[in-house]
């Protein structure tokens, strides 16, 4: 089975994020880019499938400047067969809808059984681009892919994904598919310095709009939903403060705006007897209904 | 084309039981209408959910789109993109909100995929500019910075923007007002579901992430040894919580890397905190404060943990641990720990 990875290569989190205070766009002098940590696991999850199966192939595709090569180096480094370089001047400033467009595109052109993404790219943190696949592909879509248990052509494949509060479901998904990878699904490779070496003498073919056979208007800022006019510092969260209440003394009310208006938690210490407080604290959780007398809720 | 009017909510629900995020947001849906004209809509999809209209009513709907049909008893993302995407190009809503969830992630930029709304995750604030353009904010780079976008008006006129729970706040719903209701039968070609649930497996405490956990019981340095540290476990059975711990704790040895809470480790924000043996230094403090309730044993009374704690037991953890679970195990009975340990078979 043909397998597709898309990935980003994205400013890593430890990069320093300043913003330029005259023009309100992001300096990209402090930033370190990497494959979107993110990619990573579905890199791994596209690889363990190849491994299940015993055959097939594993394409990575990303979209980006010339510098998003390294993505790909990393994973060709991991295992992945070969590697695709969506890269025009005309692409820049594309934003998620476009991306989803050019990136479908290519992968009808590449053939895929199955196509997998990571969960979302770190920088931009949409989740916008598996679903965007999925519609122009006209394939299913499952997002929150813990593991791929099984790949049948004829009935599709197994999925475990992740719910809420730790619950998974298990999913049949019939095929070609989507499928996003959760965050920690699996423990990705670790490339050996051998395979680092070979990824880098690996070519990495580079297509242009030309090749994937877009119109100039399709892509970039004039094919685009949206555009990011401007990036800033998030304002911190306001505090709520409170009036005093105007009964209260003096140094009371002062007090009070002196704090910010925040009053530490009144918080009740028990020091009597073991057997009390653990009593207490059983009363307090059923109160709070975290237990009830049949078990826990 | 008609033109793009009205904010439309998603108004979310699990077995019948609407999620607090979505009155949340038909309260800011309702501030959004107030600038953006049009009436406020809920959506609402599901099997025998009348019983949710009045509520969405008072949180701030003034129209809900009930659609029924036993098709949508079980969550599919087939079959709920298909539902609401025919009912946006029917509508067509200015700004659809919804929270994000794991169906959310799901459908939702599907949707917007399909009727060329443009999407935005995240996102804190909707405006528009001098020439009635959308306007939007949503964090990037991990909220490092936040980024404002522009709908492109050529392209597009509406917005669907997914909003984090807790990230507005409720507000006191009207008991008075009334409700247009438009109920529609769902009609799913079953052809079109291409995904199908086999089984659920429960979230398994000892295994899951810790912050997806409700109930966190952690342990500090205080508790001493590894020994001790197992009456931790025990505990957090019995209340179906997840294990945690602080810095010593992990690098004692006792837990895993990806249990330690705090600066260098996760934060988390459970229902309930209970923590044994821990001091409460900022460096793990950092990483539980935002927890509903909080419950702190530690046999040093001064100990910091005591001013951010709802409960504290001044008491040796060696000691208060074990007759904490002797007292739980009366009022549960052994069924919690039972209960866990047969999930943990299954697996």
């Amino acid at each position: 089975m043909d397998i597709v990875v898309c990935v980003k290569h994205v400013a890593a989190p430890e990069s320093q994020f300043k913003v330029d205070p005259l023009t309100n766009v992001l300096d990209e002098k402090g930033l370190r880019y990497e494959l979107n940590p993110n990619d990573e696991f579905a890199v791994e999850e596209a690889l363990r499938v190849k491994d299940k199966l015993g055959e097939g192939q594993v394409t990575a595709i990303t979209l980006g400047p010339p510098r998003a090569r390294d993505a790909l180096v990393r994973c060709l480094a991991m295992g992945a067969d070969q590697a695709f370089h969506i890269h025009d001047e005309a692409f820049e400033e594309s934003d998620v809808h476009v991306t989803s467009i050019i990136l479908a595109r290519v992968i009808n052109r590449l053939g895929y059984g199955l196509v997998f993404c990571g969960g979302e790219a770190w920088d931009d943190g949409q989740g916008y681009v598996p679903a965007g696949l999925a519609e122009e592909l006209g394939t299913p879509l499952v997002t929150g892919v813990t593991e791929v248990e099984s790949v049948l052509d004829s009935e599709g494949a197994r999925v475990l994904r992740l719910l809420e509060k730790g619950d998974q479901e298990r999913v049949e998904c019939s095929l070609p598919a989507v499928f996003a990878v959760a965050m920690a699904a699996n423990r990705p490779r670790y490339p050996t310095l051998r395979n680092r070496l070979r990824a880098l003498r690996q070519e990495i073919p580079c297509w242009d709009r030309k090749i994937i056979g877009l119109e100039e208007e399709e892509v970039g800022a004039s094919g685009s939903l949206t555009r990011r006019i401007r990036v800033s510092y998030p304002r911190p969260r306001a505090k709520k403060l409170a009036a005093p209440d105007s009964s209260l003394p003096v140094s009371q009310r002062l007090n009070f705006f002196l704090s910010g208006g925040v009053s530490q938690k009144e918080s009740n210490l028990l020091d009597g007897s073991t057997d009390e407080a653990a009593a207490k604290v059983v009363e307090f959780l059923m109160d709070e209904s975290i237990i009830s007398g049949k078990g826990v809720t | 084309m008609a033109q793009e009017e009205g904010i439309w909510v998603f108004a979310e629900q699990r077995n019948g039981e609407l999620l607090d995020v979505s009155l949340e947001l038909l309260g800011e849906g309702r501030r959004l209408a107030e600038r953006l004209g049009g009436e406020v809509a809920a959506i609402l999809l599901g099997n025998g959910l009348e019983q949710l209209v009045d509520p969405l009513a008072h949180y701030g709907a003034d129209r809900v789109y009930l659609v029924e049909g036993e098709s949508l008893e079980e969550f599919a993302s087939d079959t709920y993109v298909e539902v609401i995407a025919g009912l946006v190009q029917k509508s067509k809503p200015r700004v659809f909100l919804a929270g994000v969830t794991w169906q959310t992630r799901d459908f939702l930029p599907r949707v917007a995929a399909r009727t060329g709304m443009a999407f935005a995750a995240n996102y804190s604030k909707v405006v528009t500019d001098a020439a009635g353009a959308l306007e939007v904010t949503r964090p990037i780079y991990g909220g490092k910075l936040d980024g404002i976008y522009a709908i492109v008006p050529e392209k597009s006129n509406s917005l669907v923007a997914t909003a984090t729970p807790g990230a507005v706040g409720m507000e006191k719903p009207n008991l008075e007002k009334k409700v247009e209701l438009n109920r529609i039968e769902a009609k799913i070609n079953s052809h079109s579901i291409r995904t199908r649930v086999i089984d659920f497996i429960k979230g398994d405490p000892r295994k899951m992430d810790i912050r997806q956990a409700e109930v966190v019981v952690a342990a500090g340095r205080g508790m001493g040894c590894a020994e001790n540290f197992e009456c931790v476990q025990e505990l957090a059975d019995l209340l179906g919580a997840c294990v945690a711990g602080t810095r010593p704790a992990v690098d004692a040895g006792w837990l895993p890397f990806e249990r330690q809470v705090g600066q260098t480790g996760k934060s988390v924000s459970p229902k309930l905190y209970i923590c044994c043996g821990v001091s409460g230094a900022i460096q793990h403090t950092v990483g539980m404060k935002d927890s509903k309730h909080i419950i702190a044993i530690n046999k040093d009374p001064d100990a910091p943990i005591f001013k951010i704690c709802e409960l504290g037991i001044v008491a040796d953890v060696n000691e208060a641990v074990p007759k904490l679970i002797a007292r739980l195990r009366q009022v549960v009975g052994s069924g919690g720990a039972q209960d866990t340990d047969s999930i943990i078979d299954k697996l």
